[in-house]
């Protein structure tokens, strides 16, 4: 068992004929995932390093039997092909492009929640379920098969703690990097409530950052419905107010979305947080 | 996050007839009076800065004579905002105020609706009546495929008093807003006040707009506006135009990071071991070697760099083409100041190679090397 992907699902890459979706097909494939084809119009019926082209999403589900599909196009063009995928029915959908505009996100989730799509993103690496199959960019050599969930909102984060996870022994069920951007579809609490229902997956690992309220909510929730132990590391102690430290969600507005407080909320529904990546495999032992 | 300038957000108001008084935009005392003359006594002198509270900082004064007009634009110009002095003022007609009205609208990324605050007693501190008086504040959600029409807001605005066609405009203008929200890609837009004048009539006297500037493809005329360059500091223009994100942080060690939460993290535990970062520089996902030279080129610019620490975790980044340019980098410039490397991820071998072939030495542990760019910040080496 694992959460949202595992080596029998079949992938399509939106994009596959750019830079970074050829690269990372190839390493998604690498990896063991069954990267069936790319779409890009106009190239449909051609090949490319061995993966099939379709013009449509819709044509590369029906030809070759894929439910997920993730995005590698330019930020211009995201709101385009997450609206094909989301209207092909596609069952998981992620978006690894940076930057795509508010607005184009906004509709994006909304049509996806009216829709049958789960979706990951935008800006965000993807999910890895270790030793099965990944969706993105997260690297493969990092990651081992275990049973702690890693759900994370910084994409790099995401390596640095798998990474130290992994050196001190301890495996992963499934990691999910949600994304930076502050709006989108899974969030802390959904990705929160995959890893509480799913039995292969016996702790879990949040990494939250500031701005936005998404920390304290999951603080919340936890509360409520988190049976398994969790620990928690929140990035941005540091950060000026007003300051936008690259990600548009980390803003602080105010006292709302600080570190501080966001520790505190999650300190109080019992998460163990950690200063330092360091002290995490510390606190699951 | 983009918060634009008052005159700026007027003219995209303009674009959608959103009732405004008329107004110059000028750069002295001169230009001032002669603005006053076209537009006719009295007029109010507004500094055109950034941060809000201007009235209470004495960057907006109302003039009654062209004396005044001198010498309050004299003194406005010669007052500081943000780090920088005044350098324009919007001249605008004199209004009577009989009543001030307080509209503001941000998207709720939780449940995407355009959440609207709406309250008679504008031209206060928002937070301030928040606070004290949450009661005299509307709260107006709309959903993301709701239709925002003027009528939806008549109830809300009869509610509070508003009769006749000042209640009918007032709910026009708050459905622009939504549609501006959409179609110019604002994540902010805000009007404090909205004055009803002693004769009747409706004008938005001030605009606070942001807009997203992930969208500024498709508003290219934004990348002319004033508050664009006023924004950033020089490093800071410097690492936009070449796709870089540089916040300074005004330490002594230099920081370059793959990824902004790992950028975040690490200038956290730079002040953790007792350091201070001088910067937050991410190259961001996918960067090219060129990019990681501008990244350093940028960097070595500041003064009292004690140390330089690159932290690159490789996903969608590849570890050779940052080795790459860190190389490059430091034999174009001349780097002197010791470099602190830590590679890992994605191609790492082919990364690490390049930069032993250069005669440096790179850690795969985050927190040794950010140790040891700690000290030799502190000239431990």
């Amino acid at each position: 068992m694992a959460v949202l992907l595992d080596k029998n699902t079949k992938v399509i890459v939106q994009g596959i004929t750019g830079y970074q979706g050829m690269f990372h097909a190839k390493l998604m494939k690498e990896y063991g995932t069954q990267v069936v084809g790319g779409t890009r119009p106009g190239k449909g019926g051609e090949e490319i390093d061995g993966f099939p082209i379709f013009d449509s999403v819709r044509e590369a589900m029906d030809e070759t039997g894929a439910t997920a599909s993730v995005i590698f196009v330019p930020a211009k063009f995201s709101k385009l092909a997450a609206i094909e995928a989301i209207n092909a029915n596609i069952e998981l959908l992620t978006i690894i492009t940076e930057g795509v505009p508010v607005v184009d996100t906004m509709e994006i989730v909304h049509r996806a929640k009216k829709g049958n799509t789960r979706l990951i993103g935008p800006n965000c690496p993807g999910i890895i379920t270790p030793g099965q199959a990944k969706i993105g960019i997260i690297p493969g050599s990092i990651v081992t098969p275990g049973e702690i969930g890693v759900v994370s909102r910084s994409g790099t984060l995401t390596y640095e703690v798998i990474d130290q996870l992994t050196t001190a022994g301890m495996g992963q069920s499934t990691c999910i990097g949600i994304g930076g951007d502050p709006i989108k579809m899974t969030n802390f609490i959904e990705a929160l409530e995959l890893f509480e229902n799913d039995t292969n997956t016996k702790k879990i690992v949040m990494i939250g950052e500031i701005g936005g309220n998404a920390e304290e909510l999951a603080a919340d929730f936890i509360k409520e419905h988190v049976t398994k132990p969790v620990a928690g590391f929140i990035a941005g102690k540091t950060a000026r107010e007003g300051k936008t430290m690259g990600h548009a969600g980390a803003i602080v507005h105010g006292n709302v979305g600080t570190a501080e407080g966001k520790i505190k909320a999650l300190t109080q529904a019992g998460v163990k947080m950690a200063d330092k990546l360091s002290d995490i495999p510390v606190f699951l032992k | 996050m983009g918060l634009i300038l008052e005159f700026e957000g007027k003219e995209l108001f303009k674009k959608y007839n959103l009732p405004l008084s008329k107004s110059i935009v000028v750069k002295s005392a001169e230009e001032a009076k002669k603005a006053s003359t076209t537009l006719g006594l009295p007029v109010a002198v507004k500094a055109q800065v950034l941060s809000g509270g201007r009235g209470k900082r004495g960057l907006i004064k109302v003039a009654k004579t062209q004396e005044e007009v001198i010498s309050h634009s004299i003194d406005i110009l010669s007052m500081e905002s943000d780090g920088r002095t005044v350098t324009h003022l919007l001249i605008e007609e004199g209004a009577d105020i009989a009543k001030e009205i307080f509209i503001s609208m941000v998207n709720d990324p939780m449940t995407l609706e355009t959440l609207i605050l709406f309250s008679m007693e504008g031209g206060v501190d928002i937070e301030t009546l928040a606070h004290e008086k949450p009661d005299a504040i509307d709260k107006i959600r709309i959903k993301f495929d709701e239709d925002y029409h003027p009528f939806k807001f008549y109830p809300i605005l009869a509610n509070r008093g508003l009769t006749g066609k000042n209640k009918l405009k007032i709910a026009d203008i708050m459905s622009i807003l939504v549609r501006m929200m959409r179609d110019e890609d604002l994540t902010l837009a805000e009007i404090n006040p909205l004055i009803i004048t002693k004769s009747d009539e409706v004008i938005a006297l001030d605009a606070r707009i942001m807009i997203d500037d992930n969208a500024s493809y498709r508003h290219p005329e934004r990348k002319e506006y004033l508050s664009e360059e006023m924004r950033y500091s020089d490093s800071e223009k410097d690492a936009k135009e070449n796709g870089l994100a540089y916040v300074d942080l005004g330490g002594s060690i230099g920081m370059l990071s793959v990824g902004a939460g790992l950028g975040m993290a690490t200038a956290d535990l730079i002040e953790y071991f007792g350091g201070s970062p001088r910067n937050f520089l991410d190259v961001g996902g996918g960067a090219s070697p060129a990019k990681v030279e501008h990244a350093l080129r940028i960097m070595i610019k500041d003064k009292g760099l004690k140390s330089i620490l690159i932290n690159a975790f490789g996903g969608i980044t590849r570890l050779d083409d940052v080795a790459s340019g860190i190389v490059a980098a430091r034999d174009k410039f001349g780097i002197q100041i010791p470099l602190i490397i830590r590679l890992i991820g994605t191609n790492q071998k082919e990364g690490l190679e390049i930069i032993k072939n250069a005669g440096l030495q790179a850690f795969e542990d985050m927190e040794p090397a950010i140790k040891a760019a700690v000290n030799a910040a502190k000239g431990v080496l």
